[in-house]
């Protein structure tokens, strides 16, 4: 399948330059020198081709042969695909260490899916059907947790001339054969698409549903649609890849992509091992079983970074043709964003801002508009909701690749160091952060919490903005010197910090909240609020309401009343209303 | 040689040369000095001088290609001697046997071939047992100013530890003080202490990764 297209001319790193066939086309797959590393060709000029190489090229001469493949660098697409792990150009890192030990070796070219396994097959098409491209042909349970549709390559259309029989097969056997223009063409499990081509989809929708993630600030105060784009932003040590862990394990999406892209290999170590042992609460299977890892280290070569965060998303959007949720995380895109930064100064090109290449906002933009939530081909709708991590510099949100990212995302999670380091987790600065979906879920709240949630989340907000500004005067003259009704707004915003936006990870009950027991939650505090605000008018000193027992019930109720007992909150609000009713009476 | 500009010198009429390969340079005085290619042409490679271009001409000044990426000898009798950043014995001794010879650039390691690393390193200093506990198996920079001690600290964290199995007392770490503290921490994960844990070959036990 390969033959020599040139010989290669220059190398400076994963950049290399070789000389040969004017017929090799852009971004086209190829294999360079006698270990057959695996690179991407870049750009073309007259017979010089420029590739930029995933893999080490130390050793490599001038003179070694270029191998072209004839196809773009694609990733396969198939059952199998769910609890894998692969490195940026979708190679199994579990079958690479069989196969080189602890290290990666160089030129290891293997199969992504595991050719020999074999699938139970259930045709859902017959002989006779048309078949227009991304129809489903028949489904696969690919794990207990996810149904695999296979589907027809969007490319191909035409009359299924004939399908399997309910069986057991490998991804490579036909199980169909469909009579198209071109001819008969015999149709497997498996399918190859090109990683830098967005898979087609019949029509965009609005997004109005939300991703629950079970983290109450998120879900309750800056919510991500399910298609939308979020970014975090955080400096070291803030938690961006806590928050993404528990999004990762906690979102209500069906597949999960998790893209360590530039990250410590011991802390994408810890989601190897932590994944496989972590059970959805959903389905109650380990999560792995919905999830596909991409890791790309920081020591690993740069350029499989670049093509780690596409092949990410290909297969997001190969599940979301399937008609199902897919949470894509990319940790870090920041790391990402270095890794373009650093092909480009090796192909010397004019850098621009911070010495990023001049595209890098198309990059970006080309990366987060894959997101959405759409009509598939056949008719389903799925959607890909990306959540990207930034760690900027230094903290410093107006580096470019933090900026150009603002422009095409809706959905904004400021993560604090100060609250990090005062245990404060999520650590979410809610007055930095920010979500433009708001709008487009509330109605989506309203039918499922019956509840406006919108108006207390609003209500809420007002309470922990009212809060800062106060703070800023409490540093100043202390907070015995402000009136009691303000002390008041003070003492509510530290149930909504400490009650609510806190929420601890490790805690069995607090991890995951849902949406349920979120406004419920949030309802409560604002009674409170409401009701101690009456008190506060009758002329009571904010003390006595600081004392009230009942303060205490508040702020541990997140950890106190699980999930499915939602009626002892009611026990709560009744504890309420006896202790401020008999303030009431004392001051009335 | 066609082009001399700080420590960076073009080669011209270099054929073969692969890339990453080290260098040994010769000037007109007969001294040597080594380098590395760090970009390959056609008849043409761009080597970066580790001693520095000074009393290198363009006449007169001979460089041979070594073949292949800077290898250096790894074997337990390195324990206690003290080498430059090349490999080369400082100590006036001869060079160790060695049967492996190790590249330096290292290779990455398959995140699914890693432990998580979980095994706390004794160091006796209160501040970073108590505070900041250093575990076995990841990296520990120390951020410094200039004039602060860090050298010494750094040097003070192996010394002062109890290592779990018998083992010389590292001499080597006090006279090696003057380089990067990284560079010092990671003997500590691939020595003999950590290999029951860091790694689950231990035939395969890395050298530490020199750092550019």
């Amino acid at each position: 399948m390969s033959q020599t297209v040139g010989t290669v001319t220059w190398i400076n790193g994963p950049v290399v330059r070789a000389r040969g066939s004017r017929q090799t086309s852009m971004l086209e797959l190829v294999e360079v020198g006698d270990d057959h590393l695996v690179g991407e060709v870049i750009g073309l000029e007259g017979d010089a081709i420029t590739i930029q190489v995933y893999e080490e090229t130390s050793g490599m001469r001038p003179g070694a042969p270029v191998y072209g493949t004839g196809m773009p660098l694609s990733v396969e697409l198939g059952p199998g695909l769910l609890g894998s792990i692969f490195d940026g150009v979708q190679r199994p890192l579990p079958v690479m260490e069989q196969h080189s030990g602890t290290f990666i070796g160089r030129g290891m070219n293997l199969a992504p899916l595991d050719r020999q396994a074999r699938w139970h097959f259930v045709p859902r098409l017959k002989a006779g059907d048309a078949a227009n491209g991304g129809a489903t042909l028949g489904t696969v349970q690919e794990t207990e947790a996810v149904e695999h549709r296979v589907m027809i390559s969007p490319d191909l259309e035409g009359e299924l001339s004939w399908v399997a029989p309910e069986g057991d097969y490998t991804i490579e056997e036909p199980i169909a054969r469909l009579s198209t223009k071109h001819g008969e063409r015999d149709v497997a499990m498996i399918q190859r698409w090109p990683v830098r081509r967005p898979r087609p989809y019949q029509t965009r929708r609005g997004h109005n549903e939300p991703l629950i993630t079970g983290q109450r600030v998120l879900d309750t105060f800056f919510p991500l649609a399910k298609g939308g784009a979020a970014v975090i932003p955080g400096g070291f040590g803030a938690g961006k890849t806590v928050t993404q862990h528990s999004i990762a394990k906690w979102s209500d999406a069906r597949v999960v992509i998790y893209i360590g892209c530039g990250e410590r290999g011991n802390e994408m170590t810890e989601v190897l091992q932590e994944f496989p042992e972590l059970i959805d609460p959903r389905s109650n299977r380990p999560l792995m079983e919905r999830t596909v890892l991409i890791a790309n280290t920081s020591n690993m070569p740069v350029a499989a970074r670049e093509a780690s965060i596409y092949t990410g998303i290909t297969i997001a959007e190969y599940y979301r043709d399937m008609g199902y949720h897919v949470a894509l995380m990319a940790d870090s895109t920041s790391r990402w964003a270095e890794a373009l930064r650093e092909i480009s100064g090796r192909l010397e090109e004019m850098p621009a801002e911070e010495g990023y290449p001049a595209y890098l906002a198309a990059r970006l933009a080309e990366f987060y508009e894959r997101a959405g939530y759409v009509e598939t081909l056949n008719g389903q709708s799925g959607s890909i909701s990306v959540i990207g991590a930034v760690s900027p510099p230094g903290g410093d949100f107006s580096e470019p690749v933090t900026q150009h990212t603002k422009r095409f995302i809706r959905c904004f999670w400021a993560l604090d160091k100060a609250l990090a380091a005062a245990r404060h987790f999520p650590s979410v600065n809610w007055l930095e952060s920010y979500s433009e979906y708001l709008d487009d879920v509330a109605d989506w709240w309203r039918e499922q919490v019956g509840q406006d949630w919108y108006a207390m989340r609003a209500q809420a907000m007002k309470i922990l903005n009212e809060e800062s500004r106060l703070s800023q005067i409490v540093k100043l003259v202390g907070p015995d010197a402000l009136p009691d009704e303000q002390r008041l707004t003070l003492e509510t915003a530290r149930l909504l910090r400490e009650g609510f936006l806190q929420q601890n990870a490790l805690d069995e009950v607090d991890a995951y909240s849902t949406i349920q027991k979120q406004i419920r939650m949030l309802a409560l505090i604002l009674h409170f609020h409401q009701k101690a605000q009456h008190i506060i008018d009758y002329g009571a000193p904010v003390v006595v309401i600081h004392n009230l027992p009942v303060i205490n019930t508040l702020i541990r109720m997140k950890t106190l009343v699980a999930n499915d007992e939602l009626t002892r909150l009611d026990d709560i609000q009744k504890e309420i209303d006896e202790q401020m009713d008999q303030l009431e009476a004392e001051y009335k | 040689m066609a082009r001399i500009e700080g420590p960076i010198v073009v080669v011209e009429r270099a054929w073969n040369v692969g890339y990453d390969e080290v260098v040994e340079i010769v000037d007109s005085q007969g001294r040597l000095r080594r380098g590395r290619v760090v970009e390959v042409g056609e008849g043409m490679a761009v080597v970066e001088v580790f001693a520095g271009t000074t009393g290198l001409s363009i006449d007169g000044t001979h460089v041979r290609f070594l073949g292949g990426p800077l290898h250096i000898p790894v074997a337990e009798e390195m324990l206690g001697r003290v080498f430059d950043g090349l490999g080369t014995p400082l100590d006036g001794g001869p060079q160790p046997l060695a049967d492996h010879y190790a590249d330096i650039n290292g290779q990455p390691i398959n995140p699914t071939a890693r432990v998580y690393p979980r095994d706390y390193i004794q160091t006796g200093i209160s501040v970073i047992d108590g505070m900041n506990t250093l575990v076995m198996g990841q990296k520990l920079p120390l951020f410094s100013g200039a004039g602060l001690p860090h050298d010494q600290l750094a040097a003070g964290c192996p010394t002062t530890n109890s290592p779990p199995r018998s083992c010389a007392r590292p001499r080597w770490v006090r006279q090696q003080a003057s380089c990067h503290p990284s560079q010092r921490s990671s003997p500590l994960s691939s020595s003999p202490w950590g290999s029951s844990t860091t790694w689950q070959q231990p035939s395969a036990t890395p050298l530490p990764k020199a750092e550019r």
